[in-house]
């Protein structure tokens, strides 16, 4: 498997696209996590208030909450690092490189295990480096910085990994249909952007039930939008169950349609 | 012989049309063998399926006779088509993941970049080669696990005729060193050339297997030409030499009957009183053998 993933790299170390986009990724989470007080700082300057509450006392970086707060941000910036598993796939049919892989004597399913296992590597470092940025920004901010406090919800970390592979996964099995690099980010933008989030308002208006299956909003549920709890609305701090197995359904639907295009296809 | 390579009724269908039909084949160890066959005759199709790239819809086929996973093809060195590698890789890097692919030591980078004549320019991105250098990059590739079996397919196709002639040395040498080699062209006399033994495909069937050194043991073609072509082909019609004659521009061309010597021949005319201005003895070659099969092929 080691060996599956060091292939990866060797086919990525100098691709200056996989690097500026990894940058990108990297540098806008960070920016947005630092920011976080000056963005409340700025807020109370303005004279913004919550009954009577000034916004700068929200505890956004306590260990309690900085975990699911960093979580959902690092998803909603999903779309840099889904366009490095576009890169890393398209690539291949581009070049064709994909048919000499199997001629060199490469399996199918040794293909799609470096394929996956670069998906894997993608998100756990991604979830690295949010645990990174929440230890500092919580060592520098956080009232309370007992190792209970920081356990308490670092199940976020893991669960951001989690949901960023599930998106990965998709992405792949988008790439893999299409084939061409630029139509695959098209496609993965308006259906991200558009398409999923306008069919879930209509659905959900009607059938609430219907609305939450659809992919992308059963994966964007495992980490529940955190901040509303800062203007006292319900808002759970915990991964659901039933949020999960959702979300880890489609994961397997994607999972075997990739495995499935790799294995019957003619290359 | 050991065989190399054994096909079994292997068959590819790509909708209703069926691009290689129930396929027999064997290669022996050592042997340089030619794939002919006219465009779209099933040639890159068995090469595919023969790499893994295609999957086939029934048949079998067997490397080394011995257990079949995608293992065997570490020990093909193969090259299809076009040169395929990482454009915005340097050729060491490329070679890199070919050899990580193949699980060869990458001391043999240098090794191979040296023998196709690309050290020097190892560091360059594959996007700055030539059409040339990418297919010498692909050899180095095919060679880096020091393959039993080497695998090409139109080699040559648009390459300058310093490249074709490049080509055409190293797959020479390639065999002299005893390894197996699998041609496929459409190029006759570069098989003639460099094969030991051919086979022919047509609409995805083998409709000829056999060596090229017994193509000249065949009979003799003869193309003659005379200041009096009535007489010349009078004496032709008449006489029992001639096989069959047709005219072709001012002289004819007629294949000799069994048995039948050159020097009889042109006794029978001298005695006859015709006049050569033209005599010319064409061995069969490939090209005829391979036109005449297809023709056979047709009618039937």
């Amino acid at each position: 498997m080691l060996r599956l993933v060091k292939l990866e790299f060797l086919k990525l170390k100098t691709n200056r696209a996989f690097w500026i986009l990894l940058g990108i990724y990297f540098v806008a989470l960070l920016l947005i996590a630092f920011s976080g007080g000056a963005i409340l700082q700025y807020l109370e300057n303005q004279g913004v208030t919550y009954r009577g509450l000034s916004p700068v006392i929200l505890p956004i970086y306590d260990f309690e909450d900085i975990w699911q707060n960093l979580a959902w941000l690092g998803y909603f910036f999903k779309i840099f690092p889904a366009l490095l598993i576009i890169i890393s796939v398209t690539n291949e049919f581009q070049f064709k490189t994909h048919r000499q892989n199997i001629i060199d004597g490469l399996s199918r399913t040794e293909f799609f295990l470096s394929k996956l296992s670069f998906a894997i590597f993608l998100a756990l470092l991604s979830a690295l480096v949010i645990l990174i940025i929440g230890l500092i920004l919580g060592f520098l901010n956080a009232s309370d910085t007992s190792v209970d406090a920081i356990l308490y919800n670092a199940v976020f970390i893991p669960a951001h990994a989690y949901q960023l592979l599930l998106y990965f996964l998709f992405t792949m099995f988008l790439a893999l249909i299409i084939r061409k690099s630029a139509f695959t980010i098209m496609v993965l933008l308006i259906y991200t952007l558009m398409i999923e989030p306008i069919a879930a308002g209509i659905l959900g208006h009607f059938y609430p039930l219907i609305g939450s299956l659809l992919p992308l909003q059963a994966f964007s549920s495992i980490v529940a939008f955190p901040f509303t709890r800062y203007i006292l609305l319900e808002t759970p701090d915990y991964i659901g169950l039933v949020e999960f197995l959702k979300a880890t359904g489609w994961g397997f639907v994607f999972l075997f349609g990739i495995f499935w295009q790799l294995k019957r296809r003619d290359f | 012989m050991e065989n190399v390579l054994e096909i079994n009724s292997l068959t590819k269908k790509f909708g209703k049309i069926t691009a290689v039909d129930s396929l027999d084949l064997t290669v022996e160890k050592g042997s340089v063998f030619g794939i002919l066959g006219p465009n779209g005759s099933g040639k890159s199709t068995t090469l595919g399926m023969l790499l893994g790239v295609v999957n086939p819809a029934s048949g079998s086929f067997k490397w080394f006779q011995g257990e079949q996973t995608h293992k065997v093809r570490r020990r093909i060195g193969a090259i299809l088509e076009s040169p395929c590698f990482y454009h915005y890789l340097s050729a060491e890097n490329n070679l890199k993941v070919v050899a990580e692919i193949k699980q060869v030591d990458t001391s043999r980078i240098d090794v191979v970049l040296d023998r196709v004549g690309l050290l020097s320019r190892k560091n360059d991105p594959f996007k700055n080669y030539s059409l040339g250098m990418k297919q010498r990059l692909a050899i180095a590739s095919a060679l880096l696990s020091n393959p039993e079996v080497m695998i090409l397919d139109e080699p040559t196709n648009g390459l300058d005729p310093q490249g074709i002639a490049d080509i055409r040395d190293l797959i020479i040498d390639l065999a002299n060193e005893g390894r197996t080699i699998i041609l496929a062209s459409h190029l006759l006399d570069e098989v003639q050339r460099i094969c030991t033994d051919f086979a022919v495909l047509r609409l995805g069937k083998k409709i000829f297997q056999g060596k090229v050194a017994d193509l000249d043991q065949d009979k003799t073609n003869v193309e003659v030409g005379s200041d009096d072509p009535e007489k010349l082909a009078a004496f032709l019609s008449d006489s029992h030499f001639a096989a069959s004659f047709r005219k072709e521009g001012s002289n004819f061309k007629l294949a000799l009957k069994p048995g039948i010597e050159i020097t009889d021949f042109h006794r029978a005319l001298i005695a006859s009183g015709i006049v050569l201005n033209r005599l010319q003895i064409n061995t069969n070659t490939l090209e005829q053998k391979f036109l005449q099969l297809l023709k056979s092929e047709s009618n039937a």
